[in-house]
């Protein structure tokens, strides 16, 4: 099987700001999740493989086109942006249903196309509302809607599961896996690493515009869980607890403050986790709090990258 | 993939009804009202006031044709590509398997059936309001004004206007003269196709093109318009004066003797005003098909 995307020491600026810098990475076929934190160059890549950007230096192939401003790639592919605009005045399904006439659908099969993608969203009810009055959450089902309306060989989604609750998250994340399992190929990008890693093992990350490692998420996550972090609990007991917490071979260092905070450096906080959640109850301290802090992405990027 | 017309016209069907709902299409038409609002003012309520005929010419000359059409093209052609970036939306028609011409021309073509039509309705009702007032209309007498100053001086003045005979002698029915309305008609509906197409084209390189627009149409077309010399052929607003002066040259010479330099012949003056309207769209079309936008989420 050809590859998906083929970029090739792409670069791309934003003025002075750097979004892309000399990335050479080749997706294949399949579910695909991009993972960085803010400003990390997710959005661009997508960008450039939506054909909404072109590279200022290098090239990007994806199902064979340069994506910008190319007629013929545009019909295989759906982009799903990161931004919530839609059209305010149009009701979900009159957004769906222009876009779809657009592609070219005679207006009888644009609307049943239209109907059909907003129901495979849960946004069948809505649906003759105006996107003005939606929520959130709702604005995020309608961009996904006009992606995947005209079944393109290719879904590109740019934070799709942004501002949705719980619960549509698992019903968005169970869409993806639909249509990854019905043989379209789907890009998708999120900040939060669990986001990505409930929806495929296959895993980009992306760090300062740079390609940081690619690879199964498995291999990824041992990556990160090797990241010292500080962890903070709280606990009716502090001393036992800080006491018993010194025993644990991951926990590097102990301390605790004068309100009473225990504070712990781990070299591996999967396996602190898996002794402290069987210590708690052994020790009875009567654990309040557990709160990570250094655990976003940012510092563990930045931890990666050194 | 869907031929250029056919994308073209469905821009122009979804995005016609969106621009009629539009706010700034409200403004719009609350501007072209002052028109024949004027003109009913001026007839009825200001005493020794100008006669039917100058009632409709100098509205039509100084505020439909230099002020309302440039200011209605701005404030509409302007948002054709500007107000998709503006709301993020342009994203969705760009990565789409169309020509990305038919963007804005589709848009452009929406806005300037509504600009069209509010133009035209503005023109037809300055003709009936002026027609409906001529039958009853007199020029007033002379009437002296006597007062006395601080020093305890008397003092008088005679009110009256000077107003010349071909005007008075324009509208003995009640009734414009023949091809007045339909010269300022066609002047002020192609002045508004062509500057809202010029606008439009500039919102395609230009992130503000409003502001640009007001600046370009009010500052640069206003002082080139109305400075004597051949700087005048380098603006919208003299092929459009050229048509009114070429058609009825009695009558809109007297109204535009001081602005207008030597007039281009008609033919000359259609063919410059298609040619920009052509050369906008055209430029317009390719800025569009090259340009990447970037947009902040």
């Amino acid at each position: 099987m050809s590859a998906l995307v083929v970029a090739d020491k792409v670069g791309c600026w934003y003025g002075q700001v750097v979004g892309l810098s000399e990335l050479t990475l080749t997706i294949e076929g399949g579910i695909t999740g991009l993972v960085g934190p803010n400003g990390a160059g997710k959005s661009t890549f997508l960008k450039l493989v939506a054909g909404e950007l072109r590279p200022a230096r290098g090239e990007i192939r994806v199902l064979g086109h340069a994506p910008f401003a190319n007629r013929e790639y545009f019909a295989r592919v759906g982009f799903c942006p990161q931004q919530e605009a839609i059209w305010d005045d149009m009701t979900g399904l009159e957004a769906v249903e222009f876009l779809m006439r657009l592609h070219g659908y005679a207006p009888a099969e644009a609307r049943r196309r239209a109907n059909a993608a907003l129901d495979r969203v849960g946004l069948l009810d809505a649906r003759t509302r105006r996107t003005g009055g939606y929520s959130k959450g709702m604005r995020q089902r309608t961009k996904i809607a006009q992606a995947i309306a005209h079944d393109p060989e290719l879904v590109v989604a740019d934070e799709p599961l942004n501002g949705l609750d719980p619960v549509g998250r698992a019903e968005i994340q169970r869409l993806f896996a639909e249509l990854g399992a019905s043989g379209m190929n789907v890009i998708v990008s999120s900040h939060v690493l669990h986001e990505v890693e409930a929806l495929t093992p296959s895993i980009v990350l992306f760090h300062r515009g740079r390609l940081l490692a690619q690879g199964p998420v498995t291999e990824i996550r041992r990556l990160l869980s090797r990241h010292p972090r500080r962890v903070e609990l709280r606990s009716r007991d502090a001393r036992r607890l800080a006491a018993a917490l010194i025993g644990l071979e991951p926990v590097s260092s102990v301390r605790i403050a004068a309100d009473g905070r225990i504070s712990i450096e781990t070299g591996d906080v999967e396996r602190f986790f898996r002794e402290l959640t069987a210590l708690a109850p052994r020790e009875r301290a009567g654990i309040r709090s557990v709160e990570s802090h250094d655990a976003n992405l940012e510092a563990v990027f930045d931890y990666l990258v050194g | 993939m869907m031929s250029f017309l056919r994308t073209t016209l469905l821009f122009w069907r979804t995005y016609l009804p969106r621009v009629l709902r539009a706010r700034r299409t409200l403004i719009v038409a609350l501007g072209f009202a002052l028109l024949p609002l004027i003109a009913y003012v001026l007839l009825k309520v200001v005493s020794h006031g100008p006669s039917p005929i100058e009632a409709f010419l100098y509205p039509s000359f100084i505020m439909l044709l230099s002020v309302l059409v440039p200011l209605a093209a701005v404030i509409t052609g302007s948002a054709v590509i500007s107000e998709e970036v503006d709301d993020r939306t342009i994203t969705y028609l760009l990565t789409r398997p169309i020509s990305r011409a038919s963007i804005l021309v589709g848009r452009w073509l929406a806005s300037a059936t509504v600009l069209l039509m509010l133009t035209a309705g503005s023109v037809g009702a300055l003709k009936v309001v002026v027609e409906s007032q001529a039958p009853t209309w007199k020029k007033a007498e002379p009437r002296t004004v006597e007062w006395t100053n601080r020093r305890g001086e008397k003092r008088t003045r005679v009110i009256d206007r000077d107003i010349p005979q071909v005007f008075l002698d324009a509208m003995p029915e009640g009734k414009l003269p023949d091809g007045i309305f339909e010269t300022i008609l066609i002047a002020a509906v192609l002045g508004s196709a062509v500057y809202s197409a010029l606008f439009a084209a500039l919102g395609t390189f230009n992130r503000h093109p409003m502001i640009v627009g007001l600046g370009y149409a009010f500052a640069i077309e206003g002082f080139l318009a109305n400075l004597p010399g051949s700087s005048q052929s380098l603006t919208v607003q003299f092929y459009l004066r050229s048509l009114l002066v070429n058609e009825n040259p009695e009558l809109w010479k007297l109204v535009a003797e001081a602005q207008l330099q030597e007039p281009d012949p008609t033919r000359t003056a259609l063919l410059t005003l298609a040619a920009i309207l052509v050369g906008s769209l055209a430029l317009g079309s390719l800025v569009i098909s090259r340009r990447q936008f970037v947009l902040s989420a």
